[in-house]
């Protein structure tokens, strides 16, 4: 058999991409554990939903949501099964290498869509001296730790890094009885969303000390203690402001990166900013009929963006036919962390294009301008804009009629 | 007195100095400052032990928001429970709980 589509990731963004795609195509979805959900199984916070329902849902009822949709489509679930290769036929179809309990397969299909979403940097990312002992989490693993397997990775920690995992967590270990030190972030401002900073560390007396970092690990079997030092503008240490805090463990919240191990073995082109795939306003990638959607695409901070995303991708995957190619590159400034999509094929739909996007720095009173060939067509002014927060926007480019040698341009004016 | 809403991503910055609350862009902002003022009230959202091996704890929250003062005494009660039936989502664990008129419900599906 072949499928028309096949999603590749059993989480928040899989889900919505196989629903939408299940409408009119042939669909099977690989995930790699035992239950669908992807993270969400272990977010079990509320907040989730806002905009998708029009609720405050935890992450499990979230996911669970979709898993009750998926149940009335007739798309294929594998469940425990592991890509091991993708690989593109001549005649354009992808053999998919598969592994899981019953042993090796291939599978074939039209389309693909990369939904594997993004992975946490780890302790060897950031350079911390010192000695390697036990007690160095990601905020990720804590949460799995505490809850889906019920237990405690600590009793007395410090969080490095204002993400909104680590700030999750230090709500989550504090209402489990541990002593959560204080939540240190090497930026002069708060990575992760403002509310979070209100409802995980304020509501608990929990100490944010921006412009410090983590210096040194001690302790030989188990971490026994860390040091902080405040940092410059530069986020050099300041020689003589190191403290020690002696802890069990340390808690890392410093980042997201999209996962794109099967997106480079496809030789898909990626986006230096958002460190994903560089796509289309349909979310391809350049090489024809693979898709990237969710956290593999760019790393959101809302799940109701990413099923959104998720769910045109399954439809364009779903209606996919081969076109030649009509590029024009999307150019955002420097005032931009990233915007998506990085190009616009003119040969496809541009009238429903959604654009999303992160400032650069905090910006007050900002003007989002679009200019295609030299003129302004569109602008939009936000109170404020900071980079923890993405920005989505619907723009319909049939209406400035652009040409394949348009130049289109975004910027950002405060 | 400057609060953040905390109701939504919007992150609205609240202020009161005059006397009237402004900066809300919805409803939901205005009742959540003066909930701050008289009465602060949170979803909590943890787990409860069970006793099952395959699940060793199924993620709960309280089915609206309870006073903001009460929720460690939540976490304490929650401590003392397992639950030994194979739960639905949204199945009530405690009803009332705390005689807060809030019910502790599971939020994941134990049989998936």
């Amino acid at each position: 058999m072949i499928y028309d589509v096949t999603v590749i990731g059993g989480g928040p963004a899989g889900l919505a991409a196989a629903v939408s795609a299940s409408e009119t195509a042939k669909v099977l979805l690989i995930e790699r554990e035992a239950k669908l959900g992807g993270i969400l199984k272990q977010c079990i916070h509320d907040g989730f939903g806002l905009i998708t329902f029009k609720e405050k849902l935890s992450g499990p009822e979230y996911s669970g949501r979709f898993i009750d949709m998926l149940r009335q489509t007739d798309v294929h679930v594998s469940l425990l099964t592991f890509v091991t290769s993708v690989e593109k036929r001549d005649d354009g179809l992808f053999r998919i290498s598969l592994v899981n309990r019953d042993g090796v397969s291939e599978v074939l299909s039209k389309t693909i869509v990369l939904a594997t979403g993004c992975r946490e940097r780890t302790a060897k990312q950031i350079f911390i001296q010192g000695t390697r002992p036990a007690g160095v989490f990601t905020a990720g693993t804590a949460q799995h730790f505490v809850n889906l397997s019920g237990q405690m990775p600590t009793r007395k920690c410090v969080i490095l890094g204002s993400g909104d995992i680590g700030l999750i967590m230090a709500r989550r270990l504090t209402l489990e009885g541990a002593e959560v030190e204080g939540v240190y972030e090497v930026k002069s401002s708060p990575s992760g969303l403002t509310r979070n900073i209100h409802q995980c560390l304020n509501d608990f007396n929990i100490p944010l000390h921006l412009s410090h970092t983590v210096t040194r690990l001690f302790g030989e079997r188990r971490l026994e203690g860390v040091e902080v030092a405040r940092v410059d503008d530069k986020m050099k240490v300041i020689k003589g402001t190191e403290r020690y805090i002696p802890c069990d463990a340390l808690i890392l919240s410093v980042g997201l990166i999209p996962e794109n191990e099967l997106a480079e073995t496809l030789g898909v082109s990626m986006d230096g900013r958002t460190k994903g795939p560089a796509v289309d306003q349909t979310f391809m990638t350049d090489v024809d009929g693979v898709f990237c959607t969710g956290n593999a695409l760019h790393v959101n901070d809302l799940v109701d963006y990413v099923t959104e995303c998720a769910v045109y991708t399954g439809k364009n995957s779903a209606n996919y036919c081969k076109t030649d190619r009509k590029n024009v590159i999307i150019k955002a400034g420097k005032e931009f962390l990233y915007l998506v999509p990085s190009r616009l094929d003119l040969s496809k739909n541009i009238a429903d294009t959604v654009v999303y996007f992160r400032a650069a720095a905090d910006m007050n009173n900002a003007t989002l301008k679009l200019k295609i060939d030299g003129r302004e067509v569109l602008t939009k002014k936000y109170p404020f804009l900071r980079p923890p927060e993405m920005e989505r926007l619907n723009i319909d480019f049939s209406a400035y009629a652009p040409g394949e040698k348009s130049e289109i341009e975004f910027s950002i004016e405060v | 007195m400057e609060l953040v809403c905390i109701a939504c991503p919007n992150s609205c910055k609240m202020n009161n100095d005059g006397g009237v609350i402004t900066g809300f862009k919805c409803p939901r902002g205005k009742k959540f400052f003066e909930d701050e003022l008289t009465c602060p009230k949170r979803t909590v959202c943890t787990t409860v032990a069970t006793s099952f091996a395959d699940m060793p704890v199924l993620p709960c929250r309280t089915s609206a928001d309870i006073p903001k003062d009460r929720i460690f005494e939540l976490m304490d009660l929650v401590k003392t429970l397992r639950v030994d039936r194979r739960l639905g989502r949204g199945e009530i664990i405690v009803k009332n709980v705390l005689g807060t008129g809030v019910d502790l419900i599971s939020t994941a599906d134990m049989s998936e």
